[in-house]
Order: structure tokens, then sequence, then C-alpha cells
């Protein structure tokens, strides 16, 4: 009773201050969620670059300077982390690579773990702040479907641009996670590539004849051959033209490049997507070769979208993979959030 | 159930800003307590000093009434002095105006000085010389006058004057200043 007081004469005197961090190798977004006594939230929200670690700190404090009721949240980056389907500390040193660990365990059936050695660095890259909490992309993905995971067996993926949370739920219990590395397959993509069997080949020719290669964009060559087509006197003909002082043989040159560097971006972010459903593939494989799942066949499958996934990527895990698929965008920073004000209860 | 992999830190309300408002404060009010005991000691010794003003003013009206008292018994014995004083002067003047009235052929033995009398004791030649140089202005001063003689060697007489004097006349004699006072 005194406590609930107490808490409120706290709220009443300071607002609530949540600074969640999310951390990926290029970018560092911090998203800030001010909270007041009748309940009432400001959001504010900052991208930066990984290696700005001064501005980083300097934006965290100058919200956190705010109040002293204040709740520093970050989602584990680490690679090492991982769940499993087991609370036993000696079970999950068949899943867990590094030798010191902390693990946290769920409903005594399942855990998810991160490498202590990794979780103390966090601390230390942040310790002009200080952090709070720090969860596991394997808590988000659980809490983001839990009403999904109660049920029938199913695939879980949290997507992330570092990283990939991938699970597999049935009856609530975990039988198969694995985090699977976005940068470490980068440098390796091309190999995966080559690896594909014919199918996928077939797909990629397709992708190969709707790209365009930069290189064999002769802009001067282009140029030449503007005025021979009909559509450009089509083009002069209009009113609202008449006043540009480019010329039409430039801005032809213009909407090429752009033409172009939207293809390439496609082709990118076309070739992230296939990576991320080579990763997954690849890891179903590794559950389906299991002894211990026989006769499981996964025929559902729920992506936590969290950084815009295309609609080439659902369609590759249906059509390779035979999955009814649900994409549910995320927002993780809005998320990591709530994580933390249900923690801090 | 805990999620996260580490604690959230203690978070406490006594910020810089909270513990400087405090800090003034708990100045405050120790000034203002300091303030009250030191009123409260004041108020004590206020209360005390009263009480000994109290005590020593009732110890100095007692001294004033003892003095007073020692006034009025050193005014009595002033007076009662005073009194003796006058007496004895008059006794004395008595005593003079006595000798002066008796003549050198009579000598005198005792005398004895009564409230309301005179006695006197001594030798005379003869009864004429007593009663022509001593009786008569002996008689003039008191009232009543008796005289007795016996002889003695070498034809002298001894003789004894007995002499009293009504009161009130007496008084004036011996009181003249409360007589002229009463005038």
């Amino acid at each position: 009773m005194e406590l609930t007081v107490l808490n409120k004469f706290k709220k009443f005197l300071y607002n609530e201050i949540y600074v969640n961090i999310l951390q990926n190798s290029n970018d560092t977004l911090i998203f800030i969620e001010e909270v007041n006594f009748k309940g009432d939230s400001q959001h504010y929200e900052k991208l930066f670059k990984s290696t700005d670690k001064v501005k980083i700190d300097e934006y965290i404090q100058s919200y956190v300077n705010h109040s002293p009721i204040n709740y520093v949240s970050i989602l584990d980056p680490s690679l090492s982390q991982g769940a499993a389907p087991t609370c036993s500390s000696s079970e999950i040193k068949r899943y867990c690579e590094s030798g010191e660990y902390e693990q946290i365990c769920i409903n005594e059936s399942w855990s998810y773990y991160s490498s202590k050695f990794d979780l103390i660095e966090l601390q230390g890259r942040y310790k002009t702040s200080g952090l709070d909490f720090i969860f596991s992309p394997f808590h988000m993905l659980h809490d983001f479907f839990k009403d999904k995971t109660k049920g029938e067996i199913a695939l879980y993926v949290l997507v992330n641009e570092d990283y990939m949370a991938l699970s597999v739920f049935e009856d609530s219990q975990l039988m198969f996670a694995s985090l699977l590395d976005m940068q470490k397959e980068d440098e390796s993509s091309d190999d995966l590539i080559m690896d594909i069997d014919d199918e996928d080949e077939l797909i990629l020719d397709e992708i190969e004849n709707h790209s365009v290669d930069l290189e064999d964009i002769d802009v001067d060559d282009d140029l030449d051959n503007l005025d021979e087509l009909d559509d450009l006197d089509d083009l002069e003909s209009f009113d609202d033209m008449e006043d540009f002082d480019v010329d039409s043989q430039t801005e032809q040159t213009l909407d090429s490049a752009d033409s172009s560097m939207d293809i390439i971006d496609d082709q990118s972010s076309f070739g992230e997507d296939y990576q991320r459903f080579s990763l997954i593939q690849s890891a179903i494989n590794t559950f389906y070769k299991d002894t211990k799942f026989d006769g499981k066949f996964i025929q559902n499958a729920y992506i936590a979208d969290g950084i815009g996934l295309s609609s080439e990527f659902k369609k590759f895990l249906e059509e390779e993979m035979f999955l009814s698929v649900m994409v549910r965008k995320i927002e993780m920073a809005q998320e990591l959030c709530e994580l933390a004000k249900v923690e801090q209860k | 159930m805990r999620y996260s992999y580490i604690k959230p830190r203690p978070k406490s309300l006594f910020t810089s800003e909270i513990k400087l408002v405090l800090s003034f404060f708990s100045m405050s009010l120790f000034m203002l307590f300091s303030t009250y005991l030191f009123l409260l000691y004041k108020d004590a010794k206020f209360v005390e000093d009263k009480k000994n003003i109290i005590q020593e003013k009732a110890d100095l009206e007692q001294n004033i009434q003892d003095m007073e008292d020692k006034i009025a018994y050193i005014q009595q014995q002033n007076s009662t002095s005073t009194k003796i004083f006058t007496q004895n002067s008059v006794l004395k003047d008595s005593i003079k105006n006595l000798f002066d009235l008796v003549p050198q052929r009579i000598t005198l033995s005792q005398a004895k000085l009564l409230d309301n009398g005179l006695i006197l004791y001594g030798i005379t030649p003869n009864k004429d010389v007593y009663n022509f140089m001593l009786q008569a202005p002996l008689r003039s001063i008191f009232h009543q006058t008796y005289s007795s003689f016996y002889p003695a060697s070498g034809g002298w007489l001894r003789f004894v004057s007995t002499n009293y004097m009504d009161e009130e006349i007496e008084d004036v004699l011996l009181n003249p200043q409360e007589e002229k006072k009463d005038e």
C-alpha cells in the first residue's frame, strides 16, 4: 500500500522516461518515450551511426537527465545469443557455444541465453547512461506472437537488419531456435547463390533479366539517339514544360539515372530478401534433419517484419517452402519499450 | 517473472536538485529549530531570572522592613537619649541651682534628689543662718518644706531639710521645654 502511494508520488513528481536502443552494425536507433502522471506519452526518436558513440550518449543523457525514473533498454545485438528448448543448465551447454552465459528460463520449459562477455561488453559500451534492461530478440518474438505460439507447430521469425531470430513453437513449447546472422552470410552470399538448386537458378535468371547493369548504360550514346524518338516531340509540346530551363536531353538523362538507381536498390533489397530466405530455408532443413522431430511438418510461418520486407520474401517462403506465411509489421523500438514497461512493474 | 538479462538499477528520487532543495529545507528547519531552542532557553532563563528577582525583591523588602524597624528603634533610642539628656541637663541645672542656693556658711554632707522632692543633710552654725539663707530660697521653690536639727560638736547643728513639690509644678520644673510646647 505504502509502496503504491510512493510510486504514485514518484510518478506525480517525475515523468517516466523509457530509452530504447536498437543497435545494428551500421545504425543505432534511439527511441524515447516520456510518460507523464496522467499516462500521456510523448515519443522522440533519432537515428545515429553506430560509430557516433559520443553523440548517442549525449542524446540519451539529454533525456535521462529529465527524470530520475528512467529506464534504458536495449535489444541484445549479440550474435552469440540463442534459445534452447530446455531450462537445464547442463543440457543448455549443448546449444550454447560460449563458456560463460546468462540464461533466462521461460515457464520452466524453454530458455534464451546470451554470452556473459557480450553482455558485459554491451554494458561497458553504454556505461555513461547505464543500462537497466537487456532483452533477447527471442523474448520479443515470443511476446509479439504470444497469441499464436499456443497453437500448432509453426515457424516464427523476427527479422532485424543484422540478424533473424528464428524459432519453432508448438503448444507454447519451443522446439527449435536459431539466430541467423545476416552479416556473416553477407560475405559468403556469392557462394550461397552458387549452391542453390535448379529452381533457384531459374529465379535468379528472371532477376537478371529484369535488372539493369549500370556498366551497360552508356549515357552519351543514348543522348545521340534521343532526337530520333517521336515521344520527345510530344513532350516538348506540353505547355507546362516550357518553363523548364533544363533541356529535354538532360532530363531524359536524369530520368534514366533515377530509374537505374531504383533498379539497383530493388536488386539490393531483393538480394537481401533472398539471402534471408536462404538462411531460413537452411535453418528449417536443419530442423527437419533432426531425428527428434520426425514427422513434424511446419505449415505456418509468422514473420515479424522489423525492417520492411518486400513481397518477394513472402513469395519465396510460400512458393519454395510451401508455407502459409503471415507477415506482421513490428515496430521493434516500440515493442522494446513495451517490454521495458512490463519488466519494470 | 524476469525477462531481462540484467536487473534495473535502483531508482532514487534524490537527484541533485532534490538534494539541494532538501539541504536548504533541512538548513532552514535546523535554523528554525535552533531558534526555537534558543527562545526556549531564553524563556526558561527569563522565568528563572524573574523568580530570582522576585525573591530578591522580597529579600529587599524584608531588609527594608528590618531597616525601618531599626530606624524606628534608633529614633526611639534617639528620642529617649534626647529625653534623658534633657532630663540630665535639667537635673544638672537643678543641682547647680541647688548648690548655688547653699550659702558658704552652711556645709552640705548629703543630698538626695527625689522625683518630687529634695532631702538635704548638712551642718549649719545655727538655726538662723539656716532659716534665712537656705530655708527661705527652698520654700520659694518647694511647696512643702520640713526641717529638723540635731546638735553637733562645737555648737554647730546638723540639719535635715525635706522638701516636696506638687506634681504639676514639679513637671513644669523638670520639663520646661514641654511646657513651652504646650504654651
